[in-house]
């Protein structure tokens, strides 16, 4: 999938006026390959990727996701195209703590109501034999190392195989040699299912491993846009 | 800078201050609304406990029938006697009466270091040689000297030595000596001022500071036909007040219906008038005791039938009945003082013995109320002291009846009582509110686990933490406990009323305020402390351990398993000691109700126990539904419900104790006030005999039969019954002895239907069987208990009665006795025998019924007050009726039953607790929010739908409502019961345990209702929050 952003601001709303969050005149993705956002702390690269995920919408600007304007649709169908198409990674593994690893992987199939019996590929098992997880598949997450949990979670974004893979800060909370082996699955299993991945880091071994590099800025303006809009 | 960090947390975060403040705030309420309710209504007690008494006080005169015989006590020489020295006692007796005063005894008894000397007694200058030693004090008792009947204008002088042992100053101290006559047996100490008249004491008394009014009567009992006219007889027995115009002005039972009170005429009952037939202007006759004849024109007639101050009984212990005579005269005070007691007092001294029924002549003394104090020990106190002053009125020459001080003194006790009750009541609530913010404490100190984290990272330490947690809940529990006193104080306003508060005194008032507030703080602020602390003190790390299925620690510990057997040997002990029996209290019989405290430690036992049984319950039902780790998830919604409350199942289980707790306490609630409200309704049903008692006014034109209940069964009621009953208006005869006795004579077909009968009433065969007998065997009677084992006889006996006794219609059956019952409803002063009417009517034809008795067509109060509306604009617009009902007479009671107002204080915790229940399912609801809000998010960002996220957290919040709901309801009914159970003495007729299945509709809804709205706003919150930002958090 094809992601373009055209001329994308987004303000938020303080007690001390409104503060410009984000600011990015141009962004294109091209199906299948894969991008690192870099840039400063506070110059909207989360922002950016929850806005690609839908999760937020800009105060100005489009975002467009194979040729479907994410940004000017309803939540309801932007819930529909994260069910479908989205699979995403954050800096949290932000697994379901009651849930077990082959239970987190296997939730997302049924919230996009897919079955590993009509498709094969998508059995949990097969995913989490490929991140060599089969082993911990009825674990807990408080029972499984960092590394471990972050390996959860990217299966937990894959199993549905999505067109789109979003990652925020993957490695952010674990040792580089972690870090690299997250980053080599993601990436691979990228490339393994054809899907779109942006990934949003600080680090540059990471971004030297994807296709593309983007330097995102701080905004132009922050706090001087108080009350002038 | 601790206090600024702590003032901003609770400013930025309002929800949640507002969240945590408000179970300190209601905790805080309960309790000072309990306080003010128990202050406010010690406050009315005094004037509820007092406004059923028809008399005050009574100075009753004692005996002088026999005339007014005085002694004087003197010393020759008087003054100082010197050891060894002697002096003469001379004793005076004077009878200054127009009669004979007889069996005059004068007694006489030298004090301490006084010997009388032998053989010095002398009597009208004649020695006293009969007796060896004092003749005035003889023998082991002192018998003192008779000197037989002492005629009008005589008088004796009688004299003896005594000598000194020691120095002795001679007054009437010294010397005891005292008179008494057969009239008067009462003695009389020498020296006594002569006593007033009953005129002149009741202008005293009226002078006593706190007496508003005292006036005089007089009432005498005259026998059989001595009341007439123009030859023809009253039947019966007649009695004779002697009251004046203003006394009857004063008593509103008092209606003269025509005329007025003359000092020269007679005033006649209703009933006497028709039964000689004369009306104003006529003269009547009455048959004195000395067979004299008092002829007086008859200036009015009057309806004395509903006057208590006339016909309640003067016998000691027996105050409360209401013994009325139909035939009834008036006069004057003066007539009766000038002919009606020396009548009496010739016939007393004519007859050679005592009079039966002597005159008794009275002040009646109303007190002036206001100045009561509203506590009612206060208050007891003061009337005592009026007592004092008024007894101190011309005193030695009567007694009094403190009927006040007696009501009183039983109110006081039943105040303490009701306040211990009310305290223990409202524990339960304020246990409930020191759970509650514990339980939001728990929520707040989840949703600051985070902050307390960075703040620990940034180099807090643990003292650090915990300063602020105590500044925060000095905070919270100072302003919660403010706002809290005002709503307690506005809630006993709204159910008490501005009045009653108004009347509780400010001491009390303050004292309330600060108990409340300080008791509401220290049990939610030390709760809310203690759940912030243990937050504090866990590790950061063992957040994601919290998902161990580690039962709570009440549930380690065995808890609920040794609260069951706290209940069963507590309930086992209770009923082999009958401690669940309790006696009534009773104003007439001094006796306040008595509740064995101890016991009500039992309910609480098992509300306390039910619930955490109940959460055992859940958390094992739910610990074992968890299903097994599997790839294949399911259906999102189902599954996720199933996992999360299955791996989770102490969260439901806690949070299903507190609903349960609050539900339980409002549905025991709820079970006690309609099992009190029921039971209530059925005494005073069974006091009144029927829903309605319908007396038809001797005045009244027309003459109701036997057949005329159909009269009365007007819209609302649906069925009525004639009754034939009076005081000793028969005459039962055994084979072993007779007495005068009570008989009803009733339908034995329309009076079971309806009064209240109770098959435990009766100790033969059951009251279907008895009546069953009555209806099919003229011949047959039922006796009561008391008049069977008097009779000593029993069923299958005859039984010889005396109908109509003492009238011309009077005529003697002879019935055998077809069962035995305890008592029956409807006669307050018993009931010894019961026939069926058809039998009385056919012996006696012209007996009108004494009264009719009927059934409202539906339970409720409405149905009760469209009955007697129909009956008022019915044949109540025609004749003057008297129509009592269940809850007219409820409304009388003048036991501390009606005082006590338990409705209102459970209308009280119960608003609290649905406060409550309300409050903690916001707070788990919240506090689910609070805590897996990253959950929520993290499944939106899955794609999961945000309805489906809204019926999880609905689900999951209805699972906990409707368990604690299902279980609470369980409990209460059950708490309830024993609710019941130990405070059986407060009802008279054993209550039975009512569930109000409708009125709990209410809080269930009210839970649940409570549950769909918070999820859904809890569901809209999880679709505001920002997403981007919470995922990326660690």
């Amino acid at each position: 999938m094809t992601i373009i952003v055209e001329d994308v601001i987004v303000d938020h709303r303080t007690e001390n006026g409104i503060v410009r969050a984000l600011e990015c005149e141009t962004l294109r993705v091209s199906s299948a390959t894969s991008l690192a956002i870099m840039g400063p702390s506070g110059c909207g690269k989360s922002t950016l990727l929850g806005l690609l995920a839908g999760l937020a919408l800009p105060t100005r600007g489009r975002v467009t996701i194979d040729d479907v304007v994410v940004s000017e649709r309803s939540e309801r169908d932007r819930v529909r195209f994260r069910r479908q198409a989205l699979g995403m990674v954050y800096q949290a593994d932000n697994l379901l703590p009651h849930l077990t690893v082959e239970e987190n992987v296997g939730l997302q199939l049924a919230i996009c109501d897919l079955s590993p019996i009509d498709n094969p590929v998508l059995d949990p098992a097969v995913v989490l034999r490929r991140l060599g997880l089969e082993h911990l598949a009825r674990r807990f997450p408080d029972q499984l190392s960092g590394g471990q949990r972050q390996r959860v979670a990217v299966a937990r974004a894959i199993v549905h195989r999505p067109t789109v893979i979003l990652a925020d800060e993957p490695t952010g909370a674990l040792d580089a040699d972690t870090a690299a082996v997250v980053i080599e699955l993601l990436v691979e299993v990228q490339r393994e299912i054809g899907a779109t991945l942006v990934v949003v880091t600080h680090d540059p071994d990471i971004a030297g491993r994807v296709d593309e590099t983007m330097q995102l800025a701080r905004p132009t303006i922050t706090a001087a846009l108080s009350h002038a809009h | 800078m601790l206090i600024r960090y702590v003032l901003a947390d609770l400013l930025r975060n309002p929800r949640r201050t507002l969240s945590t403040m408000v179970g300190v705030t209601l905790g805080v309420g309960l309790f000072c609304g309990v306080l003010f309710f128990v202050d406010g209504l010690s406050a009315s007690m005094t004037q509820r406990a007092v406004a059923p008494l028809a008399i005050d006080m009574q100075r009753i005169a004692t005996e002088r029938t026999g005339g007014s015989l005085g002694l004087t006590q003197s010393f020759e020489p008087p003054g100082r006697l010197a050891a060894g020295a002697r002096a003469r006692v001379v004793l005076e007796v004077t009878n200054s009466g127009d009669v004979d005063a007889n069996e005059v005894t004068v007694r006489s008894l030298p004090g301490p270091g006084l010997r009388f000397v032998v053989g010095s007694a002398e009597m009208d200058g004649e020695p006293v040689t009969a007796i060896d030693d004092s003749p005035f004090a003889h023998g082991p008792g002192n018998t003192g000297l008779n000197l037989g009947s002492v005629g009008p204008a005589t008088s004796h002088r009688l004299s003896y030595l005594v000598e000194a042992d020691t120095d002795v100053e001679l007054t009437d101290a010294a010397v005891a000596t005292s008179q008494s006559t057969r009239e008067s047996v009462n003695p009389v100490a020498a020296n006594e001022p002569s006593s007033v008249s009953l005129a002149e004491l009741a202008t005293l008394v009226a002078g006593v500071d706190g007496v508003a009014d005292a006036a005089p009567l007089s009432l005498a009992d005259l026998g059989p036909d001595t009341l007439s006219a123009g030859g023809v007889a009253a039947a019966g027995p007649a009695k004779i007040f002697g009251f004046d115009g203003d006394y009857a002005r004063r008593d509103a039972t008092i209606d003269i219906v025509g005329g007025e009170l003359t000092p020269d005429g007679a005033v006649v009952s209703a009933e006497a008038a028709d039964g000689v037939g004369v009306g104003v202007g006529d003269r009547v006759s009455i048959l004195l005791p000395d067979d004299s004849t008092l002829e007086l024109p008859v200036t009015g007639i009057a309806d004395l039938s509903r006057s208590r101050s006339l016909f309640s009984s003067r016998r000691g212990g027996d105050l409360e009945t209401f013994i009325y005579s139909r035939n009834s005269v008036v006069v004057s005070p003066e007539r009766f003082a000038d002919t009606v007691q020396p009548a009496f007092e010739r016939a007393a001294a004519a007859r050679g013995t005592r009079l039966k029924s002597p005159p008794i002549r009275e002040i009646d003394i109303a007190l002036d109320r206001d100045l009561l104090h509203a506590d009612p020990a206060t208050a007891a106190t003061q009337t005592t002291r009026i007592a004092a002053e008024v007894s101190a009125v011309a005193a030695h020459q009567d007694y009094l009846l403190d009927n006040i001080s007696n009501t009183l003194a039983v109110a006081s006790d039943d105040a303490r009582v009701a306040k211990r009750l009310f305290v223990f009541l409202g524990v339960p609530g304020g246990f409930l509110a020191a759970m509650l913010a514990a339980y939001s404490g728990t929520v707040l100190a989840e949703a600051q686990r985070r902050e307390q984290a960075t703040l620990r990272i940034r180099g807090a330490s643990r003292g650090h933490l915990l300063r602020m947690l105590a500044m925060r809940t000095a905070l919270l529990t100072a302003i919660g406990s403010v706002v809290g006193l005002a709503i307690g104080y506005l809630a006993a306003v709204v159910i008490l009323g501005q009045e009653s508060l108004a009347r509780a005194s400010a001491t009390s008032l303050a004292t309330s305020a600060v108990l409340g507030t300080v008791g509401g703080c220290l049990a939610t602020g030390i709760a809310l402390y203690l759940t912030g602390r243990r937050s504090i003190d866990r590790e950061i790390n063992e957040d994601r351990a919290r998902l161990s299925v580690r039962p709570p620690l009440w549930r380690r510990a065995g808890l609920d398993v040794i609260g069951v057997a706290v209940v069963a040997i507590g309930t086992l002990v209770a009923l082999a000691t009958h401690a669940f029996d309790g006696v009534p209290g009773s104003v007439y019989f001094g006796r306040a109700v008595e509740l064995n405290l101890a016991l009500l430690v039992l309910p609480v036992a098992v509300w306390i126990t039910g619930s955490l049984l109940a959460a055992r319950l859940i958390g094992n039902a739910l610990d074992r539904s968890q299903p097994k780790s599997s790839a294949s998830v399911g259906r999102p919604l189902t599954s996720l419900f199933r996992l999360s409350v299955g791996r989770r199942p102490w969260a439901i289980g806690n949070g299903a104790i507190v609903v349960s707790l609050i539900v339980a306490l409002a549905t025991s609630l709820a079970a006690f006030t309609a099992s009190y409200d029921a039971a209530k309704a059925e005494d005073a049903r069974y006091a009144n005999g029927a829903d309605l008692r319908i007396t038809p006014s001797p005045t009244a034109p027309r003459p109701y039969t036997i057949d005329d209940a159909d009269v009365f069964a007007t819209d609302g009621v649906a069925a009525t019954t004639p009754v034939i009953y009076g005081l000793s208006n028969v005459i039962l005869r055994s084979d072993r002895t007779s007495d005068p006795a009570n008989l009803a004579a009733v339908d034995p077909v329309s009076y079971p239907t309806v009064a209240p009968l109770r098959e435990i009433r009766f100790t033969t065969n059951g009251a279907a069987t008895a009546f069953d007998s009555l209806q099919h065997d003229p011949d047959a009677i039922l006796l009561s208990e008391d008049m069977a084992d008097f009779l000593e006889t029993g069923p299958g006996n005859t039984l010889n009665v005396l109908l109509a006794r003492a009238t011309d219609q009077q005529v003697e059956v002879e019935l055998h006795i077809a069962g035995v019952y305890q008592r029956l409803p409807g006669f307050p002063d018993g009931a010894d025998a019961l026939m069926a009417i058809d039998r009385h009517d056919a012996e006696v034809p012209t007996k009108a019924p004494d009264f009719f008795l009927g059934a409202a067509a539906a339970p409720d109060d409405a149905s009760l007050d469209r009955a007697v509306a129909s009956l008022r604009a019915g044949p109540g617009a025609a004749d003057d009726l008297q129509i009592d009902t269940r809850t007219s007479t409820l409304a009388k009671d003048q036991s501390s039953l009606a005082a006590l107002n338990i409705s209102g204080l459970v209308d009280l915790d119960s608003a609290f607790s649905l406060s409550m229940a309300v409050v903690t399912i916001a707070i788990f609801v919240f506090g689910l929010l609070l805590s897996r809000r990253r959950e929520y998010i993290t499944l939106r960002a899955q794609g999961l739908e945000s309805r489906t996220i809204r019926l999880l957290i609905t689900a999951e919040a209805g699972t906990v409502a409707l368990g604690g709901v299902i279980f609470g309801v369980l409990v209460g009914s059950a708490m309830g019961f024993y609710f019941v159970k130990v405070l059986r003495p407060l009802f008279v007729l054993t209550p039975t345990y009512t569930l109000p299945i409708g009125g709990l509709a209410a809080p269930v809804l009210l839970v649940l209702a409570a549950t769909l709205v918070s999820s859904l706003a809890a569901s809209r919150l999880v679709s505001r929050l920002e997403p981007t930002e919470l995922l990326r958090d660690e």
